[in-house]
């Protein structure tokens, strides 16, 4: 499936809006007490485990969307956002990952 | 230039510095040996804790005075409090233990030779935290706060505003089911739509919702549960501006994009905001 965050696809020509498809994940507050050994990482230039989760978390909310949108029979994505929201505050970290976009088939 | 003659200065005077913070610390040890050998004790003190460091700096200073003409900040007197602490509560006494009386008397000390950085740590560090964990403060201003309001009306005969906190401001369904797909209107995160004309632009509709957690997100252990509420929250703020977008005659909405913001510090009141361009576009055979 392709995933794209522009508006339309190159010489593609779109066939039929599916509508919204949304996916979501949530990289829990228990990845923090790994946090300082995660600093340690970074400086040893080693990816991060923080930064692996964010990747898993991002990988979670992309499939579970694309999940949907084939569900509808659509085979691209279009218009992709994806965001990174704390819903922690000031007191603690869990971060909500939010991947949406316009499915479509196209030919 | 400045800073060279003036480190220059100080090392000049390193020797003579380091031989008058000799002499003041020996005349306090001594003092020290003195009080404990004859056992100038009050109520279980010895009171060499008192004297020794006393005469240790005053013989330091008296000396740095005379040869060097200026202070050296009394550096024996600190040595004689640390010698004197140690030996009376460690060293003399290694059944004393740990006890309130014990730390106790060694802040109180700790507090007469360091007052400035004592008084920093107990005032600002932990008075601090412990109002602001506990909201003490919180309450008390808020508790004045309501009685100035009451006295207030009576004296201009105003009526009382109604302060009231908003207990629920949960405003969405758990139990609805919602299709963003089903509810008549085109959703799309693009800006442009191919295939169709796009007839009228109706401006900039917005659906909001708002949703009070049951602990503080930042701690929550239960994922799945959490993140299941945080959908429907997503579909209602969706629906919502439908509904807006719906009245005016909206039947697409362009650059759909969700925003999700934490209104309060414990990450426990959280607005999702959906907002996009409502259009009316001409219905053709490509639209599901």
């Amino acid at each position: 499936m392709i995933l794209s965050s522009t508006n339309t696809l190159e010489n593609k020509k779109i066939l039929r809006y599916h509508g919204l498809v949304t996916g979501e994940s949530l990289i829990g507050s228990n990845v923090y007490k790994d946090l300082f050994s995660g600093v340690r990482d970074v400086v040893g230039g080693r990816t991060s485990k923080y930064e692996e989760e964010i990747q898993k978390a991002r990988e979670i909310a992309l499939s579970s969307m694309k999940e949907k949108a084939a569900e509808k029979g659509a085979n691209a994505i279009i218009g992709l956002k994806i965001s990174y929201n704390n819903l922690g505050g000031t007191m603690g970290n869990t971060i909500l990952v939010t991947a949406y976009g316009t499915a479509i088939s196209y030919k | 230039m400045k800073l060279n003659t003036d480190l220059q200065k100080r090392l000049d005077n390193f020797g003579e510095a380091t031989f008058c913070i000799t002499l003041g610390t020996i005349a306090g040890l001594l003092t020290y040996e003195f009080c404990l050998m004859i056992h100038l004790d009050i109520f279980g003190w010895n009171l060499g804790l008192v004297f020794s460091p006393l005469v240790a700096g005053y013989v330091e200073t008296y000396f740095a005075q005379k040869y060097m003409k200026e202070t050296t900040g009394a550096v024996s007197a600190f040595i004689l409090f640390a010698v004197t602490v140690v030996y009376g509560f460690i060293i003399a006494n290694p059944t004393l233990g740990f006890n309130f009386i014990t730390i106790g008397s060694v802040i109180v000390i700790l507090q007469a030779a360091i007052p400035t950085l004592i008084n920093y740590f107990i005032i600002i560090i932990i008075l601090a935290m412990i109002s602001y964990i506990s909201g003490i403060f919180k309450k008390i201003t808020g508790f004045l706060y309501k009685i100035y309001i009451k006295i207030k009306s009576k004296i201009t005969g105003e009526e009382l505003p109604i302060i009231k906190p908003d207990k629920n401001i949960n405003n969405f369904d758990e139990n609805l089911q919602i299709d963003i797909n089903d509810l008549g209107i085109l959703l799309l995160s693009t800006t442009h739509l191919w295939n169709q004309e796009v007839i009228k632009y109706n401006g900039i509709y917005e659906g909001k919702i708002i949703y009070k957690a049951k602990r503080p997100m930042g701690f929550d252990k239960e994922e799945e549960l959490l993140l299941k509420d945080l959908r429907k929250i997503k579909d209602q703020a969706i629906a919502n501006l439908c509904k807006e977008a719906k009245n005016d005659g909206c039947n697409g909405i362009l650059d759909l994009t969700l925003e999700y913001d934490i209104l309060d510090g414990n990450g426990t009141i959280c607005n999702v905001t959906a907002h996009g361009t409502g259009v009316v576009i001409e219905k053709s055979i490509t639209w599901s």
